[in-house]
């Protein structure tokens, strides 16, 4: 592959700090880089695979060879550690690991919205044993930095090494139970607003674990604060504070490029809350209209998004991927400030050809030859 | 009470639930009761007109998860106090659906709306949960007197254990009507892995289910 004129960090910095880079910076391929592990691509679209789900998640050796093989595959300009409910498991959700998907909470450690007060700190010691430890934080630690050393070793540019925590409401309805958490909220808003602030805590303390493992970047994605569940004043009660307070407590520790907001659904209502929390960028989802939010917020805040992670990707081929990316680009990459990517977690079965295609996107729509013919497209239409 | 009467006492139930206000819901199911209104009209002209307000409400970004579940708290409390006084032959005539969000999906706020809404319109629902191996469709339907499977979806990769779950249950029983539902979810979608029917959202859900009902 061609190097680069500049570094991966250098190119998202650009973005961040809303400047145009040489190519559009692009994000990893989320849940579908499991079927970088083994041998799995030749799996893909079969039932049975190389390597399983919780294979993957569990064996930093076999994860990490997988994230830096997509690397060095497809030159994306982040690279993602582990990102599956680490801390939901740490504080005493029961878990169930699917053979090919994505781990789901099976049990929820706490009935009443005050219980968390029993809650144990988590234990965030960062050793691991190879073939003893079972603890996702000790896992995920294991992995970023050894995704670091990999890159150090070779003296190569390396990616944003990605870390991740849950999303604080997220958190809390991983504790409580989503539906309890939505009721509480208008039944208790003092005691929700204290669970909420207690997971805001535990996630700040392990964020600090991972850049100080080796990350360069922390993705922090809301589920449970999507315009899809509560409204924008719901919004800004709850989960905005402690996304607020998530966020400066990742910029104080790291720096202003390290933090990636992401929620899903339709946020139209609240893109000027999502503007303020103090990320360096966010990623909002495919239903929404990604160009009126570079309209809206773009000015003062860089945007990531949003091919629709269920649609071409997955179903269509790869004109139509590139069809959608291509339309994305043009119409939001002008004058920078923006990063690719799709609007919430890839699936995991998405063809090669098609995640082929989206890597080339950057490349081919996105450079330093083609955006002049992009700024006359745009400013001739 | 005359009809206009009455039907101003349904408005005021179904205003009562749009709002959340389960004082207001017991205070009037109470006073339904005293005044010897059917018990079964009350519930379906009143609560599940209530709820299907909520639900149309919900889909126009008017309403969210936290103030629907407090309608849903609400018309509870009417029901529990409405559902002795039901006269069964008021139920006969409805039927039963066995609803479950399937494989590896644990989204089921959507399906937890939908099932509401099926047991508000007067039907026999048995709620799985989510995650829902197929097997356990199966045996439901072989156990019970079970009229429709209703599968939701919030997952690309669940929608390819949907597939899997209709097909079975077209095999083994195709006599039982399927219907699929949950976001990423559309009608040919639902065309394409030989699924019955489809709905958008909940209270399209009660139409689709009474159009198979017949
Ligand atoms: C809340 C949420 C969660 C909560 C779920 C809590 C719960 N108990 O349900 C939590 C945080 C736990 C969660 C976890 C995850 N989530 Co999530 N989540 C969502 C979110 C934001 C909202 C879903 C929701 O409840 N909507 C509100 C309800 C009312 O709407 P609804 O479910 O669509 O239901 C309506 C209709 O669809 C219909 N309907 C629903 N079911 C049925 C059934 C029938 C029969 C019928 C007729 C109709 C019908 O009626 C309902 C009312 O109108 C969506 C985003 C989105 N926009 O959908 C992502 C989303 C579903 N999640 C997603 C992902 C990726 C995940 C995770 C994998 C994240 C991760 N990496 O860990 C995990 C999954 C774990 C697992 N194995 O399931 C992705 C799925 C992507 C994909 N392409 O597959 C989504 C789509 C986000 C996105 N934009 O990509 N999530
Ligand atoms: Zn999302």
């Amino acid at each position: 592959m061609a190097k680069d004129e500049i570094s991966h960090a250098e190119r998202i910095k650009a973005a961040i700090d809303l400047k145009e880079p040489d190519r559009v910076p692009v994000l990893y391929p989320g849940s579908w880089a499991i079927n970088f592990a083994g041998n799995n691509l030749n799996f893909i679209g079969k039932k049975e695979k190389d390597v399983s789900f919780s294979e993957w998640i569990n064996n930093p050796d076999i994860f990490v060879k997988s994230q830096v093989k997509g690397c060095d595959r497809f030159n994306y300009d982040f690279v993602m550690g582990l990102g599956y409910s680490i801390l939901p498991g740490a504080l005493g959700c029961a878990e169930n690991e699917p053979y090919w998907g994505i781990p789901s909470a099976v049990k929820t450690p706490i009935i009443k919205v005050d219980d968390w007060k029993k809650i144990d700190f988590p234990d965030m010691k960062d050793d691991f044993v190879k073939g003893k430890t079972t603890g996702k934080i000790q896992i995920q630690l294991e992995i970023l930095r050894n995704i670091s050393n990999v890159f150090e070793k070779r003296g190569s540019d390396a990616p944003f090494i990605t870390g991740f925590i849950t999303g604080p409401l997220t958190l809390a309805g991983f504790l409580l139970g989503v539906d309890k958490l939505m009721l509480s909220m208008i039944d208790s808003p003092d005691e929700t607003k204290e669970l909420i602030n207690f997971c805001t805590d535990v996630t700040i303390e392990y964020m600090k674990k991972q850049f100080d493992a080796g990350a360069d970047h922390i993705f922090t994605p809301d589920p449970t604060a999507s315009g899809d569940l509560i409204s924008a004043k719901f919004y800004k009660e709850f989960a905005y504070p402690a996304a607020q307070k998530q966020s400066r407590a990742v910029s104080n520790y790291k720096d202003k490029y390290a933090h990636h907001y992401h929620i899903c659904g339709n946020t139209s209502d609240r893109w000027d809350l999502l503007e303020s929390i103090g990320s360096s960028f966010i990623s909002l989802d495919s239903v929404i209209d990604l160009k009126k939010a570079k309209d809206k917020i773009g000015k003062t805040k860089a945007i990531a998004g949003n091919l629709n992670p269920s649609g071409a990707l997955l179903f269509g081929t790869e004109t139509e991927v590139e069809k959608e990316g291509k339309e994305i680009i043009e119409n939001v990459a002008p004058n920078g400030g923006y990063l690719l990517w799709t609007g919430c977690d890839w699936a995991l079965d998405y063809p090669l050809k098609n995640v082929e295609m989206f890597y080339t996107l950057p490349k081919k729509i996105w450079s330093i030859s083609n955006l002049k013919y992009i700024r006359f497209k745009v400013h001739s239409i | 009470m005359d009809n206009e009467e009455l039907n101003e006492f349904y408005e005021k139930m179904a205003q009562a639930v749009v709002d959340g206000n389960e004082d207001e819901c017991i205070r009037l199911a109470n006073l339904g009761i005293e005044e010897q209104i059917d018990a079964y009209d009350i519930i379906i002209k009143g609560c599940a007109h209530g709820m299907t307000i909520v639900s149309d409400l919900y889909e126009k970004r008017e309403m969210f998860v936290p103030e629907i579940l407090l309608s849903a708290r609400a018309m509870s409390g009417a029901v529990d106090i409405l559902k002795p006084y039901i006269k069964t032959d008021d139920i006969k005539e409805t039927g039963c659906v066995c609803i479950g969000v399937v494989l590896g999906d644990i989204h089921d706020i959507g399906k937890n709306l939908v099932k509401l809404l099926l047991e508000t319109a007067g039907l026999r629902v048995i709620d799985l949960g989510r995650d829902v191996p197929t097997e356990d469709f199966i045996e439901t339907v072989e156990k019970e007197k079970v009229d429709i499977v209703a599968l939701s979806a919030l997952m690309t990769t669940s929608m390819m254990e949907m597939k899997e779950t209709v097909k079975e249950l077209n095999e083994k029983y195709p006599n039982v009507k399927t219907m699929v539902g949950g976001a990423p979810v559309s009608k040919e979608f639902a065309d394409k892995i030989g699924a019955d029917s489809y709905a958008d959202n909940a209270s399209e859900a009660i139409r689709v289910v009474q159009g198979l009902l017949g």
